[in-house]
Parts: structure tokens; sequence; C-alpha cells
């Protein structure tokens, strides 16, 4: 049985008030506010982004970039006391909003720049399967399993998916950034974790090589 | 199962399939892997970044203000050296022409040539030549002009006559010419 690591770590739950103080405290550019902030959600983001690039400084440049968005927003009208962000309590919806949009855009110009990636690059996902290694080794390589599968899936299957484990937000926080009834975004969630079960049982009764690649 | 902050989940989301359990609380884990993934000196960097959007602008109204006074202060050195370099070009130039061949004036000898000489003396003689041809061909001109007046008229009536005797202004034949 492949052991399941139990979440180590949840995002502190935050009072919304206490999260609507933090946010002005932002919004007047108070360092400490914005170290909470980070502190909340930039693993989060990262998470998002690296999960659909693969690329540690890509995913880094994108955290970076999506809090320089969120802070020149909130920091617009700072003179005059009010804020360019006015959606109270959708914070963390409008926040992945525009990691999701820069994630997808990110994807869609290195798509235009396509380009074979190299076998030493493959490694990444495909690791070795070898029987009889270690307890880790394995849970390493039913983690590459997933990684592939969740290649496999469709746009918003794996929007959904990642939003929820990586973004860890909750059904009704994805139902405001994708505009879906949550009974939709439920069945859609369930179906994929289905397939991606599928795609992982179909991968594990191939062949495989040396690097774990079905045959 | 995923114990997420604020999650909502309904009775529906029920799996009831341990295998799609495993693969969400594999999800679970992959993500918690992602987050972790961070590096340590992100944060820095951000913070940098963000602190970037809140800085005052490079330069307050009163420091451009105070540049403008020093532009002001500063314009009667760049006075001095418009001059300075208007004297020294006009200096170059007048050296330049000083040194010029052609600028020896006429007290100097003209050097003599012998192509030029030669030249002179030829359009002296072509220049002669046509002043007698003026004179002498005028008289001879005026009677050969009048001999082609007297021809022409002549012409003129052998014309007029012919015409006449072709009746071309009779009765119209049928369009015919």
């Amino acid at each position: 049985m492949v052991p399941v690591l139990s979440l180590q770590s949840n995002p502190a739950e935050r009072d919304p008030a206490e999260l609507a103080s933090i946010i002005a405290r932002a919004a007047l550019g108070e360092e400490s506010a914005w170290e909470e902030l980070m502190g909340l959600y930039a693993r989060r983001v990262f998470a998002m982004a690296r999960s659909r690039l693969h690329d540690d400084d890509l995913a880094e440049e994108i955290t970076q970039s999506v809090f320089v968005t969120v802070a020149t927003k909130l920091g617009q009208d700072k003179g005059s006391g009010t804020s360019g962000y006015d959606e109270q309590g959708r914070f963390e919806p409008w926040l992945f909003r525009i990691t999701m949009n820069r994630v997808r855009d990110l994807c869609r110009k290195r798509s235009r720049h396509a380009t074979p990636t190299a076998p030493e690059h493959m490694s990444v996902l495909q690791a070795p399967d070898e029987p009889g290694a270690s307890g880790q080794d394995e849970f390493q390589s039913q983690s590459n399993q997933l990684k592939n599968a969740l290649e496999q899936l469709s746009e918003r299957d794996r929007e959904i998916i990642e939003l929820r484990h990586h973004g860890q937000l909750s059904f009704k926080q994805i139902a405001e950034i994708s505009g879906d009834p949550i009974g939709t975004l439920l069945a859609r969630h369930h179906r994929a974790l289905k397939k991606l079960r599928d795609l992982m049982e179909h991968h594990s009764n191939q062949p495989q090589n040396q690097t774990g690649e079905a045959l | 199962m995923n114990d997420h902050t604020n999650d909502n989940t309904n009775p529906l989301h029920l799996h009831g399939d341990p295998e799609v359990e495993r693969i969400e609380s594999m999800l679970d884990a992959l993500g918690q892997a992602d987050r972790d993934a961070m590096p340590a000196h992100t944060h820095a960097r951000m913070l940098e970044a963000v602190s970037g959007v809140f800085a005052p602008a490079p330069i307050s109204i009163a420091q451009a203000e105070q540049e403008q006074t020093k532009l002001v202060q500063r314009s009667p050195a760049w006075k001095f050296r418009i001059a300075a370099a208007m004297f020294l070009a006009t200096a170059t130039t007048l050296g330049i022409v000083a040194v010029q061949p052609w600028s020896s004036g006429p007290t100097q000898p003209a050097p003599t040539d012998s192509t030029s000489t030669w030249s002179l003396a030829s359009f002296e003689q072509d220049f002669d030549a046509y002043l007698a041809l003026d004179e002498v061909g005028d008289d001879q001109l005026d009677e050969a002009v009048a001999d082609w007046e007297l021809w022409a008229q002549t012409i003129d009536t052998d014309v007029d006559a012919s015409y006449l005797d072709q009746d071309l202004f009779g009765e119209p034949t049928d369009g015919a010419i």
C-alpha cells in the first residue's frame, strides 16, 4: 500500500474581519501586512504555477508578478485613503483568478514556442519504478504517475484539481473563480479524480521501460 | 480526505471509492510538496518587488523645480562655451581660407600657359570672321528674301487658279470625294 502523506499544514483560518484589516494595511504599503499576506498565500500561488509549469524559476516569477499586481491594485488611490480593490470578502478568489490567468498566458506562450522536451527533462515526470524500492521511492513513483495523469486531463478539470489541491480553495471559492455552480464543480471534481485513477491504473498495467515510461 | 479551510464539501461529494479517496490524498500530498518547494528567498524578493510599488516617485515636484533652477543658474556658463566654440570655428575657417592658393590676390603674376594663349587667339579669329560675314551678307540676304517673296506669290497665284479650275464648290456628288 502506498503511504499517503497527510497534510502537514493548512492555511491558517482567518477571520474575514482580520483579513480585511490586513488587506487595508497592505493597501497603505505596510510591510508587516505584506509579510502576513505572503505567508498566507505565496506558497499556494507558487504551487499552482509549479504544478502547471514544472519550473521553479518560472513559478517564482509568476508568484512575484501576481503579488505585484495585487499590490498595484491595492495601492491605487492610496493618497485619497481608498483602495482600488473593492471585492471585500473575495480576496482569495481574486488572487487565484490572477494566478490562473498568469499561468494560462504563460502556457499559451510556451505552446506557441514549443520545442520537443529533452529526455533528461522527461525524467522529472517519469522517475524509475523499480520493484522492491523503498516506500518513499514507491510514493515518488506514484506521484510521478499522478503528474503524468494530470497532464492528460482537460484544461478545466485540471484547473479545478489544482485550485482545490494546490491552491487549497474551497469549492465555493472555486465556483466564484470559474462562475460554475458548486454542484457542477463537485461532479467535475469527482469525475476528474476517477479519470486520474483510471489513467494511473492503465499506466501501471502497461509494461514499462527503465525510466518508468509506458511502452 | 481533504481538510481544507472553508471546506464546504457537501454530502453529494462523498466518494465511497477507496481508490478515488487515495487519489485525492495523493493530490493533497502533491500540492503540499509543490507548496514546500518554494525557495526560501522568494519572500524577500517579493517583499522587495512589492515595496517598489509603494515607493515614492523618484523625483518630486520640489526636486524638479530645484533642477530647473540649477539649469537657469548654469546658463551663463553655457553662453560662454557657445561663444568660445563660435570663435574657434571662425578662426579655423579664416586659417583655411588664408592657406588656399586662389586667395593669393591680383598682385601676383598670372601663370603663363601656352594652351590657354592659343585658345584665346583662336577665339579672336573666329569672332572677327563672324563680324565680317555679318557685314558682307546683309545686302545679299535682302535680295534673296525679295526673290523668295516673288516666287511665293507666283506659287500662290498658280494654286488659286488650279483650285478654281477644279470647281470644288459645285454640286455635291453622292458623297464621293
